[in-house]
Parts: C-alpha cells; structure tokens; sequence
C-alpha cells in the first residue's frame, strides 16, 4: 500500500504571462508520507498546489492524484488550506462544519466539533467575530477533520507565534491518516523539518532536489535548513556554490566517529525497507 | 519526557539515542509496555515514520520486541539492556578523554585530575 | 450538488434580502393607511401630521430604490467575492463541478429578482388596497377585459406566456452578462475590475454592431419589411407572437453564449486573487 503514488506530476507547465511559474516539473509523491515543499517567495509553491487542487489549470503537462486528473473526483479526496480566509464571514462555526459535512463525504464532524471545543470557540459565534488566528486554527480543524488521501498545505505557519505553530502541528500530526500525504508549502524550514519524511526543494518552478529528511541530513551532516539557506542562498559565491541533487550523493560524511552506533550504517542506504 | 534535536543529524537516530538512553536509566523498566508510535511522535512532534524507524531500531537492537497483539514491550533481558548501558557508558569516558585531550592533557593527567576531583567530592 | 449549493446561496441571500423586503411591505401599508386618514384634527396636530406623514412616502421610495440597488449588487458582488474572491477558494475546491457553481449561483440570482419584483408588485398594491380604489375585483375585471378585447383568441394566453419568458430569460441573460464580463475582469492581475467594466461595455458595443449589420442587411431586403408591415395589420396577434419568438430566440442564443464563455474561463482561465 504505501509505495502507491497518490501524486505523480509530468512536464508540469504554467505560465502567467511572461513569467513561467512551473517549468516542466517532474513530481511523485508516494502514501502515507509528510512531505515539506520548500522554496524561497515566488518559487512556485503555491502555483503547484493551485494546479493540484484544480484552482488553476496547466498549460502543458499532467497531474494525477491517485491516478486521476484533477476534477470533481480528485477535490473529494484532496483537502486544501489555502493561505488566506476562505469562509462568507457571515456564517457561525458551526454552519461552516454543516457545510463541509454536507459537501465532503470524507468530513469528520463529531472530530471537529472536538476540536473546537478543545480550542474552547463557541461553535454559535460568527466567523467575523474571531479573532484572525482562532479563524485560522477553525479553518486548519475542517480541513483535517477530513479523511482525505492527499492534504494541501499551503504556508500553515506563516506569520503565527510558537503556540500556534505547535498547535498546528500537533494537528497535522494526530489527525492525518497514516496511509493519506501531506504536502506542506513554507519558507520556515527549521519549524517544521522534524515532522517531515521527504522534502521538495523548488527553485524557478523545478524541483531541484526531493530526498527524505534523514538521509539528507546523513550525507550532508547538515539539517534540511541549512542546506536550504546555502543552496537558496542570495550572497553571490566565488565560484556557482550552488550544490546539486547529484552533489550530495558524492558528499561523503565527514564525522563518522561522532556517531557511535555501528547499525545505523546499514540503515543509511535503505529507508523504504524498513518501516513496517 | 523531553526530547532534544539537534541540527545536521538524522533525526530517527537521535530518537534512538534518547529512547535507549530512557531504557537503560530505567524510565521503561524491564517488561514495561512502551508508548505506541503516535503517542511518542506526537510528543516528541516528529513525523510517526521517523519514530517508527526508531523503534524498529530498539527492536533490531534488541532491546524492545513486538507482539502483534501487545503493542511494543521492554526486553526482560538484563544482560542486553546491560550492554546497550555499557556503550552508553563508554561513550561518555571518550567524550571525557576527547574533551581533555583538547584541552592539551595526556590520558593519564586526565585520570588523576578526575580520581582529585572525585576525591574532593568526597 | 446544485441544490446543496443553491441552500447555501439562498441562506445568504434571504439573510440580506427578508429585512429589506418587510420593510418595504410594511412602510408600503403604513403610507397606504395614511393617504386614506381624512379624520378631521385640531390645527396643531395637523401641521405636525402634514409634515410627519411625508415620512413614509419617501421611506418608500427610499426602499424601492434600496431594493434595486441590493439586487444589482447581490447579482455583482455573489459572484465577484463569492466565487472570484477569496471565497473562490473554498467554492472551487469542493466536490462539484464549475457548472454546478455556475448555475447554482445564476439560479439563486433570479429567484432573488423574482421576489423582488413579487415584493415590489405586492407592495404597490398594499399603497393602494386601503383607499378601497383597487380591489381584487378590478384584477379580475382587467384580465376579463383585455380577453374580451382579443376576442378569446387563446393566443393571447401565448402571448402572456412569452412576455413571461421573455422577462424571465432577459433576466437571466443579463445575470450572465455580467458573470460573463466579470470573468473576463478577472483575467487581469492587476486591473480586474477596471477590466470588468470594460469588458461589459465591450461586449455591449460589439453586440450593437453586429444588431447593426443584421439590421442593415434586413433594410437591404425592404421587401421582408413589407411583408411584415402587411401581416402585422392583417394579424396583430400572429405578428407579435413572431416577433416575441424572435426576440426570446435571440435572448437564448446570447444567454448560451454568455453561459459557454462564464463556464470555459472558470475551468481553463481561473485567476483567484
């Protein structure tokens, strides 16, 4: 079950204008896995996620999610958080849980209303009475109160305080089904680098590099933030400093001794075969 | 319990490292059941497929085993958790002598320093 | 789908419109009572009443054109934020196919025109029912007439019928004319709704030079015009029955096209904020 593809993306291509925001981008995301999307502003992160949730449509190229292009079947089983309020501000909490009970059949309700009342909001209040983060947690409760296949992402932790970002990822955490994909869009690495199996480092609209967490921080000795800041970084280098996908697989460790557990060397080359 | 993470190394291995460290201090004594994947992930805030590789690795390392219907349980073997404590041990004497030898001081200035110290504590 | 978007859309509409429509009623039947008060009143309380009971005709008047002015915007604003919004967000990522919202949201606009011209009709007839000139007898005795007049030709119960429909569709081109300028508005990062108005009137000049050319093209055959002309005299009923088919055929035609161009720059074309 888990190596099936939920996300596969072929020659991906959108362009606003002049500006190709997706440039032929090569994707596959396996089950059951917390991915990170990382890249700088204007990389295409949220173009890519727009084009998986069918906002937007491509110019060239094919999305498949779960084996099917994006439409009617595919947002039943894709659950999106945009980077903006979504809801009529009119409506109260709990018409906003009616709503997606009535158009997701996916929809946990008694989930969320727990949710809800763990957050202590009054499901009676109206959107437009709450504060800007209580919207947001409201809004992160319906979409993972979903049982979906593929969850979408899209800057959760942007601009909210420690607590917030804790609670958000608490949620993703203990709510994402183990055999469904997350895939995170953000610029805050080092927030989130621990809940995350893989990462997709997307440069001018390419995915430059995707590996799993461990085994970058394995062949670089370097945490996916940091990597990140060199190979994103903006202080021009003497030479093109910039390091490839093919670069790390020759970067040998450095501190082999630093670590006193012979075992894990023969776990370094195979990360699939040993989750159960 | 509280778990550190530091930069630049695999994530599951430090997991194991502060989970065999919690074994062999007895936080989980001997034959105690172990908290499922999602309940360690979760307070540790990592991703449940990093803890599970963790854990898989308590249990290659022989220090927890699985029962299909138990749940993950504590080894009743002494002599393994004995062991796992041993390299736990030996690891902080060389970080002992490591640090001293950068500092400039020969092995056995260090024991002396060391047999002075315990000394004055009494 | 449709009807679980549409009970959404009238939540949200009922919400804005049923206070403004009872207002209306009610101030329609306060102002009615007031023309027909001729109790006789010590002078002082006269003046006070003179000017007072200037009051609720202009409320009225005040609430008619607040009507007009909420359904135009309700028909601007339910799909500009509704759906080109931030709220695009969450409507374009539900389980229903852009059709579904499209209709949805067209359907719900004309059913909201339809109880507003109901509110506007019924309101006028509140003005009047307490000075006892109108009755339900004179609706009665109107219609009586004007079937005697047509000498019981059941084209004529056609005729209504097509004034009916044309209404009704002309209402629903227009709906769609603006979704359709406002989907193009939307195309443009920057100006989208400078574009929109550009747009409608665009298409409004562009739909006058083609009327033009069939026109021109008609005027160049003057025989058709002759034919028509006799027929209409030799058979009023016939010729605007043509004439009525025509203009709804035509209404058709522009509300399918209005309706394709919506619907294909929603799939193809979306360019939320």
């Amino acid at each position: 079950m888990k190596d099936e593809i939920i996300l596969a993306c072929k020659d991906l291509t959108k362009r606003f204008g002049a500006i190709c925001a997706l440039d032929n981008m090569e994707l596959q995301l396996k089950k059951g896995r917390i991915v990170g999307l990382l890249g700088p502003n204007g990389s295409g992160k949220t173009t890519l996620i727009k084009l998986i949730n069918g906002l937007l449509y491509p110019d060239e190229g094919h999305i498949w999610i779960d084996g099917v292009e994006p439409g009617v079947f595919t947002k039943s089983i894709v659950s999106y958080l945009p980077d903006k309020m979504y809801f009529a501000d009119w409506m109260k909490v709990k018409d906003l849980l009616e709503f997606f009970e009535d158009f997701y059949l996916d929809f946990d309700k008694n989930r969320a209303m727990e949710m809800i009342r763990t957050l202590s909001i009054d499901p009676e209040l109206k959107m437009k009475s709450l504060s800007k983060g209580t919207k947001e947690k409201v809004q992160l409760v319906l979409v993972m109160s979903r049982k979906a296949k593929l969850y979408l992402l899209d800057e959760p932790i942007a601009g909210v305080d420690p607590a917030a970002r804790d609670f958000i990822l608490h949620t993703v955490l203990t709510n994402y089904d183990p055999g469904s994909t997350v895939l995170i869009s953000t610029h805050l690495i080092s927030d989130v680098e621990r809940v995350l199996d893989e990462v997709v480092f997307i440069k001018q609209g390419k995915n430059i590099l995707h590996d799993s967490v461990d085994r970058i921080r394995e062949k670089t000795n370097k945490s996916v933030d940091v990597l990140f800041r060199e190979m994103f970084s903006m202080i021009p280098k003497a030479q093109d400093g910039f390091v490839r996908p093919g670069d790390l697989r020759s970067a040998a460790p450095e501190q082999e001794g630093n670590h006193p557990h012979p075992e894990n060397e023969t776990q370094n080359t195979n990360m699939e075969g040993e989750t159960k | 319990m509280e778990w550190k993470l530091v930069e630049g190394r695999p994530i599951w291995i430090q997991l194991y490292e502060q989970l065999v460290y919690a074994i062999v201090s007895g936080r989980y004594p001997c034959g105690s059941r172990f908290p499922s994947v999602r309940e360690l992930a979760s307070q540790a805030q990592v991703n449940p497929n990093t803890m599970q590789r963790a854990l898989s690795q308590l249990d290659a390392a022989g220090l927890t085993y699985t029962q299909r219907t138990d749940g993950r349980t504590v080894t009743e073997n002494q002599t393994v958790i004995e062991i796992a404590r041993r390299t736990l041990a030996k690891e902080e004497i060389f970080r002992y002598l490591n640090g001293m030898k950068n500092l400039g001081y020969e092995k056995a200035q260090a024991v002396a320093m060391l047999e002075e110290e315990l000394a004055h504590e009494g | 789908m449709i009807g679980k978007l549409l009970k959404y859309e009238m939540r949200s509409m009922s919400r804005r419109f049923l206070p403004v429509w009872a207002a209306l009623l009610a101030t329609s039947l306060v102002t009615g009572f007031l023309f027909t008060i001729k109790v006789p009143l010590p002078p002082v309380l006269r003046d006070i009443f003179g000017m007072l009971s200037f009051i609720p005709p202009m409320l009225l008047i005040a609430l008619f054109v607040a009507v007009f002015v909420l359904s135009v915007l309700y028909v601007i604003q339910g799909f500009w934020k509704g759906l080109l919004g931030e709220e695009g967000y969450l409507m374009f990522t539900l389980p229903v196919s852009p059709h579904h919202l499209l209709i949805s949201k067209g359907l719900s606009t004309l059913i909201l025109l339809l109880f507003s011209t109901i509110v506007g009709i019924l309101s006028i007839l509140l003005l009047t029912i307490p000075s006892g000139e109108i009755t339900l007898g004179s609706f009665v005795r109107f219609f009586r007439e004007l079937g005697r007049a047509f000498g019981h030709d059941p084209r004529v119960i056609l005729l209504i019928v097509e004034v009916i429909l044309l209404i009704v569709i002309g209402w629903l081109c227009n709906i769609y004319y603006i979704y359709f300028a406002m989907a193009i508005g939307q195309l443009s990062n920057k100006h989208r709704g400078l574009m929109a108005v550009g747009a409608y009137f665009g298409i409004n000049i562009i739909l006058s030079i083609i009327m033009s050319i069939v026109l021109g093209l008609l005027s160049a055959f003057p025989d058709t015009l002759y034919i028509f002309s006799d027929y209409l005299v030799q058979n009023v009923l016939g010729a605007s029955n043509a004439f009525l088919s025509g203009l709804i055929a035509y209404e058709i035609l522009l509300l399918a096209v209005f309706y394709a161009g919506t619907a294909a720059i929603l799939k193809r074309r979306l360019n939320l904020e």
